[in-house]
Parts: structure tokens; C-alpha cells; sequence
């Protein structure tokens, strides 16, 4: 199945995890990698590079940042330059993780799961009642 | 330096949302000058550079030498500079470049260095190089983005 990754500053990836879990259940092939304060971006990039690694089962990792631009991002994109099976979504948020808890199978491809996480991102953010 | 309105040292490089606090501030500038001897041999993140600032601002990556090369020639747009880390300044200042003022926006902790003050972390050489600086009327502050308080260096280092 596609491994995912979730990167960010802080406690935030882990914390989006933690929330898509209570709603939905725990997932496989999920890790988080958050940066933490004062941390060198080579150590993070290390630890980085690790989580990649678990969840690889060889259909490829998408990867979820939190923020366009922010290390956790830059880091990632230039890894999924280096390897070719990594995909890069950023501004994650719970829509999105719980999109991937619930529609990620064994058989989702890369391609679609990279476009479906953007649509569900996208679409969970919204004034509710209007 | 004329034309050399912000110097800042941060071992993140570029980061989206920090270096565009800091072009509103100085909203002259319209270019940056990354000088890194790593980064300038990567084309690849030459082109992540130019997707993380504004499209109305150039940027390029230069070595040591190169941007040496070009200060002294003078800087020819408002320019912020932008270095991983005081050893980069140090060599440029070695080679007869002149600095005002250096904000120091982020040194992480890694192997070797210690807290400094906040997400400033150094190493002992790191430390000597700052007072060198400072001994040759550099000021050094410390401020991660333009709303955060400066710490002037000389306060926290003796």
C-alpha cells in the first residue's frame, strides 16, 4: 500500500494523526515527523529520511507538509527529487488525513491518491451552513 | 555596502513565510543573494529557491568566492544576503567585506553547538567568530521575523 508520511513544524503532524485515529481508527503505514524548535535541519531531514522508510512498502509515499514553503516542505521536495516514487501535498489538514485513513487501500495508486487528498483538503475548508 | 540593505544568517536558507515578513519590511529590496558553497552546486535547489520567494524578486545562489567577487564590485539592486552560518560571513569579512549590521534569524542545534539565546544555538568557534565581528564594530541581532524583539549579540555574549 502507499506509505504516508506527514511532516511538520512541532507536535502538528503527530497531533493530525492522534485526531484522524479518534474519528476513524488507527491507520497503517503512517508516520509523523515534526521539527522541533531549535532543531538543525540536517537532524530533522535524518529523521525524515527514516519515517520515509518505514512506511515504504515499494507503492510509493505521499508525503502531507504543513506549510507551503516551511522546512518540513522544502525538505521533503527536494527528498522526492532524489527518489522518484514520493509525492508532495502541502497545507495539510484533518479532511485531508482522513481522507487517507479511509480511502487509502492496498491497490490505491499514488497519481490518484495525491489528487484526491488535494480535492478533500481543499473541500473541508468551508463556511458550514452557507 | 551600498545597495546591501539586510544580511541575515538563517541555516534554513529560505523558508516561505520568514523571508516574506522580512521583504515587506524592507520592501526596497528586489533581490537576494544566497552565498553558500553547498547549495550553489545544486541546480535543483537554485530552482526551489526561486518557487519560495515573490516572482517580482530574483535570486541567485553564489560560492564564497563568486559573491566575494560581486560585492566588491558593487551590488548592482537592493539585495538581502542571505548565509547558513557565521563562518560564511567571517570569510567574506577575511577577504575585505564590510558588514553593518547582521540579523541572525536561526542557528539550530546540532552536534558541537550549544544554546545561545532562543533558536540560536552555537558552537565555541561560532561564539569567537561573533565577538571578532563585534570587535570590528559589527552590530549583531538577533530577531527571527520583523514583528519579534531584537536581541542585540552583545547583550548575551560576552
Amino acid at each position: 500500500m502507499v506509505g504516508a508520511v506527514i511532516a511538520s513544524h512541532g507536535g502538528l503532524a503527530d497531533a493530525l494523526i492522534k485526531s484522524a485515529g479518534m474519528l476513524v481508527g488507527e491507520a497503517e503505514q503512517v508516520a509523523a515527523a515534526g521539527i522541533l524548535p531549535g532543531e538543525a535541519p540536517q537532524e530533522f531531514e535524518e529523521r525524515l529520511r527514516a519515517a520515509i522508510k518505514r512506511v515504504d512498502a515499494g507503492d510509493g509515499v505521499i508525503a502531507l507538509a504543513d506549510l507551503y514553503g516551511g522546512t518540513p516542505n522544502n525538505i521533503l521536495y527536494r527528498l522526492a527529487h532524489e527518489e522518484t516514487n514520493i509525492r508532495v501535498i502541502t497545507g495539510a489538514n484533518l479532511p485531508m488525513l482522513l481522507y487517507l485513513f479511509t480511502e487509502r487501500q492496498p491497490g490505491t495508486k499514488l497519481e490518484e491518491l495525491a489528487g484526491a487528498l488535494l480535492a478533500a483538503g481543499r473541500d473541508g475548508i468551508a463556511e458550514f451552513g452557507k | 555596502m551600498e545597495n546591501l540593505i539586510f544580511t541575515r544568517i538563517d541555516d534554513r536558507l529560505i523558508h516561505g513565510q520568514v523571508v516574506a515578513a522580512w521583504l515587506r519590511t524592507y520592501s526596497n529590496v528586489s533581490h537576494i543573494l544566497v552565498i553558500d558553497d553547498q547549495a550553489f552546486r545544486d541546480d535543483f535547489m537554485q530552482q526551489m529557491f526561486k518557487m519560495l520567494v515573490p516572482s517580482e524578486i530574483t535570486i541567485e545562489i553564489r560560492s564564497v568566492d563568486e559573491a566575494a567577487q560581486m560585492m566588491r564590485a558593487g551590488l548592482k539592486k537592493p539585495t538581502m544576503v542571505i548565509v547558513k552560518a557565521p563562518v560564511t560571513l567571517k570569510r567574506l569579512m577575511d577577504m575585505g567585506l564590510k558588514f553593518d549590521k547582521i540579523n541572525i534569524g536561526g542557528m539550530g542545534m546540532s552536534a558541537g553547538r550549544k544554546k545561545l539565546f532562543q533558536n540560536v544555538s552555537s558552537t565555541p568557534e561560532e561564539n569567537d567568530i561573533f565577538r571578532e565581528m563585534m570587535k570590528n564594530g559589527v552590530t549583531l541581532e538577533v530577531q527571527i521575523i520583523p514583528a519579534a524583539k531584537t536581541v542585540n549579540v552583545a547583550n548575551i555574549l560576552k
